[in-house]
């Protein structure tokens, strides 16, 4: 019973990895918080249940959707709450984004209709039992997806021209265009990065749950956020573990306590990390919290 | 005056002091995120004392400032030692959690809310904010008025001519909790019921907007942003069903074209569409501030 639910709490702890790295490369790369990708996941993940439920294409073309939506709409938040506005103004793109994520859900809703949006569910017939365990099909997508979004976002930012270029313009904007890198096209690239990776997020969570609403956007932001706290902001290594551990203690606490202790617990979590550790709990240095 | 018109005059008093208690703190350049939390606590904390124990509205209002102010600092405390992401953060989650307390709290009727209250008049709104207006009257010219400027305009130079920044910030944040509480305790005796979801995320953002469309400069823009922004779903009846929509794109508009708000003095141009020319020609323009 107790190994079943770790094994849900870290199925969980993945998905919420995904947004936390999502929001973790947006700060790295500007310092700035973008409140939008909340919505984003939520956008997505509706549009990948309509192309599921309605179109009835496969998972990977839906997923594939899901992830160009949440691409697009990131490029775009970046073009209107960060390109454009001046940067003397430190809150002016934490509120432009949160307009957007408004106009994102009501959008939606006046579109698309305010009702839930069903994710049907994918591998009806794979199983795994090991004992006490059990492992159903979705789920192992959502392991596999996950786990290989995540490694391969570490293999692109650790091996590659670009990811070098993204890890550069995250360490020092200044010198990494003296170097000859266009800083504006790498910070597109990053919001576009962590768009497909809350595209994949919303999915993905519609998937484990087989609804999507979209009402969720902006929980979807708090829990990201709790993440990135307490994990530290910036810190992609500790957002993940973080996420985990978050995702873990949110199901012992519906499993073992009550529903509605769920978020308190985490929110009590977070806060004292914040008195004791406001680097995070992973995060050595402190410059990250001098620099944002 | 009818009961139309008085309770149209009741909200937009409301409107407004909520919007020159978030000034104060905006005044600073700590913008919060979670002021609805305050407005929660003062109105709860005046709705149990005046229909439990039956003590007069005025009094119940001062206490609830004092409890929102309590709480103000406390906030203020953990988040203004951080920077302006964390402060963004924690009055998000802050926020969150008051909700979700006054959800599972059945003494207050958790989420189905409290109801009985009444008694808000004009008279009581108008003078609550005509304390309101003398206090930032006098702060305005004053050495406190002077260091907020200073901090908001540039919080390193602030701090080097010997400001205690942080101290100054948490009594402004607490000041400005305590005026959002009085205002959350005179709108819950005029809404007769309160409920948890009152004050979510769109009332917080509500606020911000208030302040960040008249500008922060002037506490009297504040007054500008309440008055347009009450009064504009009141004129415009077809507003109503696209209010959300109409709401985030002010916020996106506004940030690119005005970020210091519709009244306020700028070195920049009138509207930033040159800083908008220059950002789309230079390929390294804006990337971050140093």
């Amino acid at each position: 019973m107790l190994i079943q639910q770790l094994v849900n709490g870290l199925l969980l702890g993945t998905t919420f990895a995904l947004i936390a790295l999502s929001f973790n490369l947006v700060v790295g790369a500007l310092d700035r918080l973008n409140f939008a990708l909340g919505e984003t996941a939520m956008v997505s993940a509706i549009c990948g249940a309509l192309f599921l439920s309605q179109l009835d294409v496969p998972f990977v073309l839906a997923f594939l959707a899901a992830l160009v939506v949440g691409a697009l709409i990131a490029g775009i938040t970046f073009l209107l709450s960060f390109r454009f506005v001046s940067a003397d103004y430190h809150t002016a793109p934490i509120l432009s984004s949160l307009g957007v994520g408004l106009v994102l859900t009501s959008l939606v809703t006046r579109v698309l209709g305010s009702d839930q949006r069903r994710v049907p569910t994918v591998l009806k017939d794979v199983r795994i039992e090991v004992g006490p365990l059990r492992i159903v099909g979705d789920q192992l997508i959502i392991l596999v997806v996950a786990a290989l979004m995540t490694v391969l976002l570490y293999i692109f930012l650790n091996r590659t021209a670009w990811g070098m270029a993204i890890r550069g313009v995250s360490d020092d904007s200044d010198m990494t265009g003296l170097l000859g890198v266009p800083v504006q096209r790498v910070i597109l690239l990053t919001f576009v990065i962590s768009g497909t990776l809350a595209g994949a997020s919303g999915l993905l969570t519609g998937l484990s749950f087989h609804t999507v609403s979209p009402f969720t956007g902006f929980e979807t932001t708090l829990t990201a956020l709790m993440v990135i706290v307490l994990g530290g902001l910036g810190n992609i290594t500790g957002g993940v573990v973080a996420a985990l551990m978050i995702g873990v203690i949110e199901t012992l606490t519906v499993a073992y306590l009550s529903a509605t202790y769920r978020d308190l617990i985490v929110f009590l979590l977070v806060g004292i990390t914040l008195v004791a550790r406001p680097q995070g709990l992973f995060t050595r240095n402190t410059g990250v919290v001098g620099r944002v | 005056m009818d009961a139309y018109t008085e309770a149209v005059v009741i909200r937009l008093g409301i409107a407004i002091l909520l919007a020159l208690g978030y000034w104060i703190t905006a005044a600073t350049g700590k913008f919060s995120f979670g002021h609805a939390a305050f407005m929660a606590i003062g109105a709860y904390t005046a709705a149990i004392l005046t229909v439990n124990f039956e003590w007069s509205l005025a009094t119940s209002m001062l206490i609830s400032g004092l409890t929102a102010a309590v709480a103000g600092a406390f906030i203020g405390w953990i988040a203004l030692r951080l920077s302006i992401l964390y402060l963004a953060i924690i009055t998000f989650a802050f926020a969150e959690i008051v909700k979700i307390l006054l959800d599972s709290w059945d003494y207050v009727g958790g989420a189905s809310g409290l109801f009985g209250m009444r008694g808000t008049t004009v008279e009581l709104v108008a003078m609550c904010i005509g304390v309101v207006i003398v206090y930032l009257f006098f702060l305005a010219r004053s050495r406190k008025g002077l260091s907020y400027e200073a901090i908001r305009e540039d919080e390193q130079a602030a701090r080097a001519c010997g400001l205690g920044v942080t101290g100054i910030s948490v009594e402004a944040f607490a000041v400005s909790a305590a005026i959002t509480g009085v205002a959350g305790a005179l709108s819950a005796h005029e809404t007769l019921i309160i409920t948890p979801s009152q004050f979510g995320a769109p009332q917080s953002l509500l606020i911000i907007l208030f302040v960040v469309l008249g500008g922060v400069q002037y506490f009297w823009g504040a007054i500008v942003g309440a008055v347009v922004l009450t009064m504009l779903p009141i004129w415009f009846d077809f507003l109503d069903n696209y209010y959300q929509i109409t709401y985030g794109l002010l916020f996106v508009v506004l940030m690119i074209l005005r970020p210091q708000g519709i009244i306020g003095r700028s070195t920049e141009r009138r509207f930033n569409l040159g800083a908008l020319k220059k950002l789309a020609s230079s390929r390294n323009g804006a990337g971050r501030d140093g």
